[in-house]
């Protein structure tokens, strides 16, 4: 029994300071998808000779898992670096004061759209928000606001605007748009029988599936279909002149303020934020859209400097997105 | 150390462990920066979206629990009661979904049938959500009611076969004297199923579950995900009233000496055979089959490669976690069964009640509780994921150790005491290794369940620490699907391997009864 008790105390001992074993290493939480940002968070280790401890964001409380760590251990901060897949978490963060400002040398060209104006954050590998539509398609649809033409009454789907990135452009509709705009929008979605798929991947699947002659999703659910060889096809909306443009959504990458390893923390930041880093991302599965100007990716996807793209503030999006859910909870009950 | 002293011992770090992080969590959902306040409360009640998730969990439980208490009478009946071919075998079959974790079989399912059409559109939503969890959670009743069926007098059923014959001696015999393990049954199928995250949420189904999960997950917002998570802890604390009445009944209305009495299924015996073998395909086969289909031998070869180092530190957790559960399990069922302190009952109470919480109440309470800066040792490292699986898992090997110790003759003790024995010297000498078949046993089981945990693991696992269940998770967004496949291939085979291992090891044991 004693002898029983002794070994537990030392696997206690042994399981308690492991962890801590390491001094070159560097935490990283990540809502990038684990297949996609591994990868490059491998190459880091090896490249740099720093171990990466990271903790991914499972698919069912995607975006937002370790979004609640970060804010639990606010006052004993476990991470150094945070890898979010979109900058309104970021700025979630930032306007509860779990950021620490870097202004990383590698990220200067950059546009300044995609970073915080305090250096709280700085954006990288885009997704955009586009029209995936049936193959073949006559007319395809070039604004959002064709989910209200009556043509298209009961034929389209959107995800649900409680979750993700579709939160996120509702948010940037509403601080382009202004309120009362938005929510007419949104009525006339409703009034046009727009189907509610419970995520973008869904309403991918929708169009794929014929079920749907147009959703509105991010970039790499469409790029997906495409690749597996579904009969879909891309329209960009709102290009025209005194249209909205594309709502893009970077992902972003910041520092915690009081991060154990902030040295570690730096350099694991510059390696995400590097065209080289960039081109991997663009060329893996999840296709996303370099920010670094000249960055060779893809021929299914156009660069960033031949899109228009929605000018918005992130920081105003954050803020209204807080202030959306109960609206946007009531609009989905009706 | 005296024994009063050990069992003080082990339930103060029982009540550090477990219900501190529960009563700190309640407890804060009662002040805001002013003070008191009940809004959260008042919010939840005004809340309808909660409201009619709470409802559709309900009618998902319900369901679950009626159509597993329904078959796993008759499939009891069928399997222990009848010379029916290959009966321990299909025991053994319609076992492994409750061994590996739901979502692995709603994936299967997933695998087999995809979104599209009649049946794929049906697994997402209700129907899917409520014939998974029925898959998963049937061998509760099962076997619960064919434990039961064992104690039946079997003089009664004699006696009423003299005057009828089986179909009317079940119905007024057999059956109503199993109406305490069947409502058993039916409240632990009812709890597990209500209080499901995973298989509801991979299947798009709403429920008052992934609404708090979602406060928590989606909202930042502790305080109200403790509030959302309360009605749970209501209704376990109804279900364990409910309990104590059936449980107390069980002590005296089923009894027996007697070997159970077996029915002759004549013509009936391949017929009802091959029901079974159809019944065990669908639940347990096709989902499995959807699984190996979608695998291939390369990317099964690349996930083990690749998932080496997670397969590894699953089993390391698996190992520690099943040890200090089994040591624990011991020493809590040493306190109730031989009542060393006033507390016990109300210790094997808090041990029930935190079993029935679901995973992520005990996962947000560990957090609120162990992240400061002072108990870092234990929140940033690995031990927080040892405390939850000993904090959720104890119930189960402390009721297996609790068996053994029961089955001890009480002269065996006494009869050490009258020769001067000390109680650690009762308790070394004595009592464990009359008990080390169970332990072994609670080992295994606490090993299982340690490996198919997904969400406490995944709420509080330290940086660069995982396990397999949640790797899997974590693939899902975006993995390709030979890859998820045989990810879950493995599982099953971390799961299914120690099993087999147990199942001949306690064959030659005393506890394994083929009755």
């Amino acid at each position: 029994m004693y002898r029983l008790f002794s070994l537990l105390v030392l696997a206690f001992l042994f399981t308690a300071c492991s962890s801590n074993a390491l001094q070159k290493t560097v935490t990283v939480y990540v809502s990038e998808d684990q297949v996609f940002s591994e990868p490059l968070l491998k190459d880091f280790e090896k490249e740099s000779g720093i171990r990466v401890r990271a903790v991914y964001d499972t698919e069912e409380s995607k975006s937002t898992g370790v979004m609640n760590r970060l804010i639990a251990e606010k006052n004993n901060p476990q991470a150094d670096v945070y890898w979010a897949n979109e900058p309104i978490r970021a700025e979630v963060l930032r306007q509860k004061g779990l950021l620490q400002p870097y202004q990383s040398p590698v990220a200067k060209d950059i546009p300044d759209v995609f970073k915080s104006a305090t250096d709280d954050w700085t954006g990288f590998s885009a997704r955009i928000r586009l029209f995936i539509v049936q193959q073949g398609m006559k007319d395809k649809p070039t604004s959002i606001m064709d989910y209200t033409k009556p043509e298209y009454k009961g034929k389209t789907v959107i995800a649900n605007p409680l979750f993700g990135t579709t939160t996120s452009q509702m948010a940037a509709l509403f601080s382009v748009w202004g309120s009362k705009k938005t929510e007419q929008f949104l009525a006339d979605l409703k009034a046009n029988d727009v189907m509610i798929s419970t995520s973008n991947g869904e309403s991918a699947d929708f169009v794929a599936s014929k079920s749907a002659l147009f959703a509105l999703v991010d970039s790499d659910d469409a790029v997906s279909r495409l690749k597996a060889g579904d009969a879909v096809a891309f329209s960009y909306p709102d290009q025209g002149a005194g249209e909205l443009g594309v709502f893009v959504v970077p992902n972003a990458v910041m520092m915690i303020k009081g991060a154990p390893h902030p040295q570690a923390a730096k350099k694991l930041i510059d390696y995400l934020l590097s065209a080289e880093s960039e081109k991997k991302l663009a060329f893996a599965d999840c296709a996303q859209i370099p920010l670094h100007p000249g960055v060779v990716m893809p021929p299914y996807l156009k660069p960033m400097d031949e899109l228009k793209v929605m000018q918005v503030d992130y920081a105003k999006v954050a803020q209204k997105m807080v202030e959306l859910q109960p609206l946007l909870k009531a609009w989905l009950q009706k | 150390m005296s024994e009063k002293q050990l069992s003080y011992g082990v339930i103060a770090l029982v009540a550090l462990l477990g219900l501190g992080p529960i009563a700190y969590m309640v407890g804060s959902t009662f002040f805001d920066s002013s003070g008191f306040t009940v809004s959260g409360y008042t919010r939840l009640l005004e809340d309808a979206v909660f409201w009619k998730h709470a409802a559709n969990s309900f009618v998902l439980a319900l369901t679950v629990a009626s159509a597993a208490i329904l078959s796993g009478l008759f499939l009891a009946l069928l399997l222990t009661k009848t010379h029916l071919y290959m009966r321990y075998l299909f025991l053994l079959v319609l076992l492994v979904p409750l061994l590996i974790p739901p979502y692995i079989l709603a994936y299967g399912w997933y695998a087999l049938l995809g979104r599209e059409g009649l049946l794929g559109g049906l697994l997402f939503g209700f129907w899917g959500s409520a014939f998974v969890l029925y898959s998963v959670y049937l061998p509760i009743p099962l076997f619960i009611t064919a434990l039961f069926l064992r104690k039946v007098d079997a003089g009664l059923e004699e006696a009423g076969l003299l005057v009828c014959n089986w179909r009317c001696v079940l119905r007024g015999i057999t059956v109503p004297l199993l109406a305490p393990s069947l409502g058993l049954s039916f409240l632990l199928v009812f709890i597990l199923s209500i209080s499901e995250l995973s298989v509801p949420q991979f299947l798009h189904y709403d429920t008052f579950v992934i609404e708090s999960f979602t406060q928590f997950s989606a909202f930042y917002d502790f305080k109200t995900a403790t509030v959302y998570a309360m009605p749970l802890v209501i209704i376990v604390f109804a279900v364990l009233w409910g309990m104590q009445g059936l449980l107390s009944k069980t002590r005296y209305r089923v009894s027996s000496h007697k070997k159970m009495l077996m029915i002759t299924l004549g013509k009936m015996r391949w017929m009802l055979f091959l029901g079974v073998v159809l019944f065990v395909a669908v639940i347990v086969g096709l989902p499995l089959a959807g699984l190996v289909m979608q695998s291939t031998l390369s990317s099964f070869i690349h996930a083990v490669s690749e998932a080496l180092p997670v397969i590894s530190s699953t089993l390391i957790y698996g190992a520690m976690g099943a040890t200090l559960l089994t040591l624990f399990g011991f020493l809590s069922a040493h306190i109730i069964v031989y009542r060393t302190t006033r507390l016990w009952s109300l210790f094997e109470k808090s041990v029930l009640l935190i079993f029935m919480l679901s995973s992520t109440v005990i996962g947000i309470g560990l957090i609120l509780f162990w992240n400061h800066p002072a108990t870092n040792i234990v929140y940033a490292t690995a031990v927080i994921i040892l405390i939850g699986y000993l904090v959720k898992y104890l119930l189960l090997t402390t009721e297996i150790s609790a068996l053994s110790l029961r089955q001890i003759p009480a002269s065996f003790i006494e009869s050490a005491q009258l020769s001067g024995a000390s109680w650690s010297q009762r308790l070394l000498l004595i009592i464990l290794p009359l008990a080390k078949e169970s332990l072994l046993l609670a080992w295994g089981v606490g090993f299982i369940f340690v490996l198919r945990e997904s969400t406490i693991t995944m709420l509080v696992a330290p940086p660069g620490e995982t396990t397999l269940s949640v790797y899997i998770l974590t693939q899902m967004a975006n993995g390709a699907p030979a890859h998820i496949a045989s990810l879950c291939l493995i599982m099953l085979t971390l799961v299914l391997l120690p099993l087999a291992l147990l199942i001949y090891r306690l064959k030659k044991g005393t506890l394994y009864d083929r009755t």
